[in-house]
């Protein structure tokens, strides 16, 4: 049994810049164009980035992630930094499936669940009670785990007057309590977070650097950290991967 | 350190056909919580509520009864003109609603498919299960007039080719998602084709035998009609519920091929976007 979580080798996520809408009908009428006639791809910049790897990308087009290699051991909560435009988020969408590296693997061991943003799937009309059941398999919890853990849910949220209420009505503080409580109650092997610490007060937020510490420390998971709060970081990580123009770098923090 | 042991790999491309079909059985219980979103959501803070999908049949018939069969004088075979027009509205509102929704299921999700990840397919197959609910609470309303129809006037004589029913109407479904998924896939990218959509989903309905009968239609322009895989579907339900109608094994054979060819390619077309069109849509 290997003890590594999650492994990613060489993977980089290229972007075009610019506005995609415009001439991609033309672009790509032209690709179709020449592969019917057997040419190459007059675009092959574009889409066949896997055997170009010197660097020559056109002016319009950004590494977003650039031959990155890192390893998480399981049960270790790593904390990811850099700045804004750095490629955290890229760097999350890909290892939570919503996107596609252009280039190399990640590989996962165990199950994963992001919480790229609170409350995602929340619907306006419906009651807490209902958003809680619709978020919760949005995440990938089946009805029956749902279920069993409604009361932790609504008990960790603190909302449990409001739950039968719609939650347009309810304030912005309380809806995402909500949805951080049903997240939290996911049990995913591999679990990525994103500056989620942002909302909430101070109370909640310690609350839920509390839950996280639990998770990785007494239920043995793995925890992706991303956040521009270091005293939070701090808090939570021994090590920390700084993200830097699509290139990362390892640091380990001394402990506060 | 055994390198074999990986759960999951995410690799930039996928297998052609990969559906994950597995992956969409666990995730079951999403699809019944996403039915349900669409039916408590759409009724909330409304009087009327699930009243309205009885409302919305009655008023297109009442019209087309006005529209068409008053004032144009459309034949109906002499069938009585409501419970014709109610047949052909029943299927075809089923049929145009499941293409409507999933041919921007990319659009209309675009916030959601960018935050969490789940087996994307579970979205156009929920707007099909959605809608199948709704066109079993219309249907009801059809067999009520249906049922007056046969037994109190008696005009109308139904056959053994009612049978046909629920496979007519997972034809229908199958053509609707494959047709969506494909169209999706190009309305993701080109917002153009959503403002032709809903055009020619009606200029569709008046290719399709809805508001008037196959056997209207000239000898010579037939074979146009026929190119259209819904006529056969609609003109066999009308043929087996109220005993006019054509049925032949070569039209529905088309409809059949015809279904099963859309549903292939477009699943292999959905797949293929559903990986990227975070970073185009």
């Amino acid at each position: 049994m290997s003890d590594i979580a999650i492994k990613i080798e060489n993977l980089s996520k290229l972007y075009r810049l610019g506005e995609i809408g415009t001439g991609t009908l033309s672009h790509d009428l032209n690709r179709w164009f020449a592969k019917f006639k057997g040419k190459d791809d007059p675009f092959a910049k574009i889409s066949r980035i896997n055997h170009h790897k010197n660097n020559k990308i056109s002016e319009n087009e950004i590494w977003a992630l650039k031959d990155i290699n890192f390893e998480v051991k399981k049960g270790e909560v790593l904390g990811i930094i850099g700045k804004n435009g750095a490629g955290k988020s890229t760097l999350l969408k890909i290892l939570s499936k919503i996107t596609k590296p252009t280039s190399g693997e990640i590989k996962l061991n165990g199950k994963i669940a992001s919480l790229l943003e609170v409350g995602t799937g929340f619907h306006q009309e419906m009651t807490g009670r209902e958003n809680i059941f619709l978020n919760g398999a949005i995440l990938g919890m089946t009805k029956a785990e749902i279920k069993r853990k409604f009361d932790e849910i609504v008990d960790f949220s603190g909302v449990e007057k409001f739950i039968d209420t719609p939650v347009k009505r309810y304030s912005s503080g309380m809806y995402v309590r909500l949805a951080f409580a049903v997240a939290a109650h996911l049990e995913p092997d591999i679990l990525i977070v994103d500056e989620v610490l942002a909302v909430g007060d101070a109370e909640f937020q310690k609350k839920c650097i509390g839950k996280m510490k639990d998770v990785s420390e007494q239920e043995g998971r793995t925890v992706l950290f991303v956040s521009h709060n270091m005293s939070a970081i701090q808090n939570l990580c021994k090590n920390a991967l700084l993200l830097n123009q699509g290139s990362v770098e390892m640091k380990s923090l001394p402990p506060k | 350190m055994n390198e074999h042991n990986w759960t999951e790999i995410i690799k930039p491309y996928n297998k052609l056909l990969d559906l994950k079909l597995k992956e969409v059985w666990r995730y079951r219980d999403l699809l019944r919580l996403l039915v349900h979103r669409d039916f408590v959501s759409n009724y909330k803070q409304t009087i009327l509520g699930p009243l309205w999908f009885f409302i919305q049949p009655i008023l297109t018939t009442i019209m087309f009864v006005i529209v068409f069969g008053s004032i144009a004088k459309i034949g109906t075979d002499g069938i009585p003109m409501i419970v014709f027009y109610l047949a052909g509205i029943t299927l075809w509102n089923y049929f145009s609603d499941c293409l409507n929704k999933t041919a921007t299921v990319f659009k209309d999700n675009a916030a959601l498919f960018g935050k969490v990840y789940f087996p994307r397919l579970i979205m156009p197959l929920s707007i099909i299960v959605s809608n199948l609910v709704r066109l079993s609470i219309q249907f009801a309303l059809f067999l009520i007039i249906w049922i007056y129809y046969v037994t109190v006037t008696q005009t109308i004589q139904p056959n053994f080719y009612i049978v046909f029913f629920p496979f007519l109407i997972l034809l229908m479904g199958g053509m609707a998602l494959g047709l969506g998924l494909i169209i999706s896939a190009l309305t993701s990218k080109y917002k153009d084709l959503i403002f032709l959509l809903s055009f020619s989903i009606q200029l569709w309905m008046y290719a399709t035998p809805v508001i008037y009968p196959l056997s209207s239609i000239p000898e010579k322009y037939k074979w146009l009609i026929n190119l259209n895989p819904m006529s056969s579907i609609i003109e066999i339900f009308r043929y087996g519920f109220l005993g006019k109608g054509e049925f032949s094994w070569a039209s529905i054979s088309y409809s059949i091929l015809f279904t099963i060819i859309i549903l292939i390619l477009g699943s292999i077309i959905f797949n293929k976007v559903e990986k990227t069109f975070m970073d185009t849509v």
